[in-house]
């Protein structure tokens, strides 16, 4: 068959950057931060458990929620399914492509086998789109990279059909239809409402600004986790990938963020939110900072409590920042 | 962050970030990635060093393939239950090289399907002539061409064909 004529671009993450594209296919104008930011993504998380080898973060809202959110909030329509059998899921897929509609799944990241080995790791959460198949191949566009690529059918398969936690158990989503006026202005404004919920009121303490502030405190005892130095300094520059490379357009999604601000500014006709959007980048520009330094300290094997301290203050101090603005923000919505 | 400060020159990995423009709106920005440009070789030394630990380890008996392959993939005790769909106090156990020796083939095949790998990896390690750092734990699709090995699974799920190749 022939692939569906599909605009492949890079883009910051997989599931926000998906769903955009896959949006802008189906005709709806719409960007990357907005998607976004009406989905309430941004988020911070800092967890201990048995699911990981070592303690980690996260700085974005649950996987799925996203394209869940943009559902609700925009009314747009999109069939999704999972599945026990890959065959079914195989032929459902082909069914839909043969139809002309491009096709998301949900794949294991570490099959994606176009990407260099160092970059793929054992992540159930990747979302890729499909847009043809050719004998046993699949066409695959996947924001994290340049071109448009093909992946075996068996590999793909694996990549769908991953145990462990959070399994794509064949998860694949399309869009069925898109409202002809989406209400923005009211999603804008339940999705700020919603990150504001999840920075500042969730009652756990280990999520939001909470999060941030137990991140700041747990990091100097990380060392007593780590196999040797070479493990922590492995772990303190993974800061800077979860921070920059992992999909998140940069400072822990706060680019992003500050990019949807700015573009919600415009749509609302509010300079305050066009005010927030600067102090939301300033804020970026610390975590920025926090990553640049986790990267040097790993590299150079300075992990003393000095210099683990000095990460600690800085990300306080980000803590600090988020929770001023997120209290300011809910003035203005 | 401006946009000039965020421009990384990096082929092997490009990424999207946002960044403030010159005419100061906010937008995407494709560039390359920062720790891959400056830090890939380190931690590829680093992992090279974890490598060369687990094997010097699994020779000497102290610890189990299963072992090995855990670890070097960065997964937990939890999540390979959970993907091999095997009991954790079960995985915990065939960590030592004692009581792997005990483990079925068929639980052997689901920890091989986790790491992508042949079950005839858990039990071997080559080495080429040409090249003595042919990796075990490679990836079916990519590893085998530049490494003067590849392995090709057949469609008995316990037996791999490994061939030697020339060295592209």
């Amino acid at each position: 068959m022939n692939p569906i004529a599909y605009d492949h671009k890079m883009a910051a993450h997989c599931e926000t950057g998906t769903v955009a594209a896959l949006l802008n296919h189906s005709g709806m104008e719409i960007t990357e931060p907005m998607v976004f930011g009406i989905a309430g993504g941004i988020f911070f998380g800092y967890f201990k458990t048995a699911q990981f080898t070592f303690p980690t973060f996260i700085v974005r809202s649950k996987p799925g929620q996203i394209r869940k959110n943009i559902e609700k909030l925009l009314g747009v329509k999109m069939g999704s399914s999972t599945f026990k059998d890959p065959v079914k899921a195989e032929a459902e897929l082909d069914n839909l492509l043969d139809e002309g509609i491009p096709v998301a799944v949900q794949v294991d990241f570490f099959y994606m086998d176009y990407l260099p080995a160092w970059q793929r790791v054992h992540i159930n959460v990747h979302f890729v789109t499909i847009i043809g198949r050719n004998g046993n191949k699949y066409l695959l566009s996947d924001i994290y990279y340049p071109k448009v690529v093909e992946i075996e059918k068996d590999t793909l398969r694996k990549g769908r059909f991953a145990g462990g936690s959070m399994a794509p158990n064949g998860f694949m989503f399309y869009i069925k239809s898109i409202p002809p006026k989406p209400d923005y202005e009211k999603a804008i404004r339940k999705g700020i409402k919603k990150a504001i919920f999840n920075m500042l009121k969730i009652p756990i303490p280990f999520l939001g600004v909470k999060g941030i502030e137990m991140f700041s405190r747990k990091i100097t005892d990380w060392p007593k986790y780590a196999r040797d130095e070479e493990h922590l300094s492995h772990e303190i520059m993974k800061i800077n990938v979860l921070l920059e490379d992992q999909g998140t357009g940069g400072a822990g999604f706060r680019f992003m963020f500050a990019t949807f601000l700015r573009q919600a500014s415009e749509i609302l006709k509010d300079n305050d939110l066009f005010e927030m959007s600067k102090r939301m980048m300033a804020i970026g520009d610390g975590w920025r900072e926090i990553s640049l330094h986790a990267a040097r300290i790993g590299k150079k094997r300075e992990l003393g409590p000095e210099k683990l301290k000095e990460l600690s203050d800085m990300i306080r101090s980000r803590a600090e920042a988020e929770k001023e603005f997120f209290t300011d923000l809910k003035k203005l919505v | 962050m401006k946009e000039k400060e965020v421009k990384v020159d990096c082929e092997e990995q490009q990424v999207v970030l946002f960044a403030e423009k010159d005419d100061h709106s906010y937008g995407p920005v494709q560039t390359g990635s920062y720790i891959t440009r400056n830090f890939l070789e380190d931690f590829q030394l680093k992992q090279q060093h974890l490598e060369d630990n687990l094997l010097k380890r699994m020779l000497a008996g102290e610890i189990s393939p299963l072992y090995f392959y855990m670890t070097l993939e960065d997964i937990s005790i939890s999540e390979l239950a959970k993907r091999a769909g095997i009991r954790k106090s079960k995985v915990k156990k065939h960590l030592d090289p004692v009581h792997f020796k005990k483990a079925t083939v068929a639980e052997l095949k689901l920890y091989a399907d986790v790491f992508n790998i042949p079950i005839a990896n858990l039990f071997q390690v080559i080495h080429t002539i040409q090249d003595g750092n042919w990796k075990s734990h490679f990836r079916e699709a990519s590893g085998g061409s530049a490494q003067g090995l590849v392995q090709h699974t057949t469609n008995n799920p316990v037996i791999v064909i490994t061939t030697t190749t020339e060295k592209s």
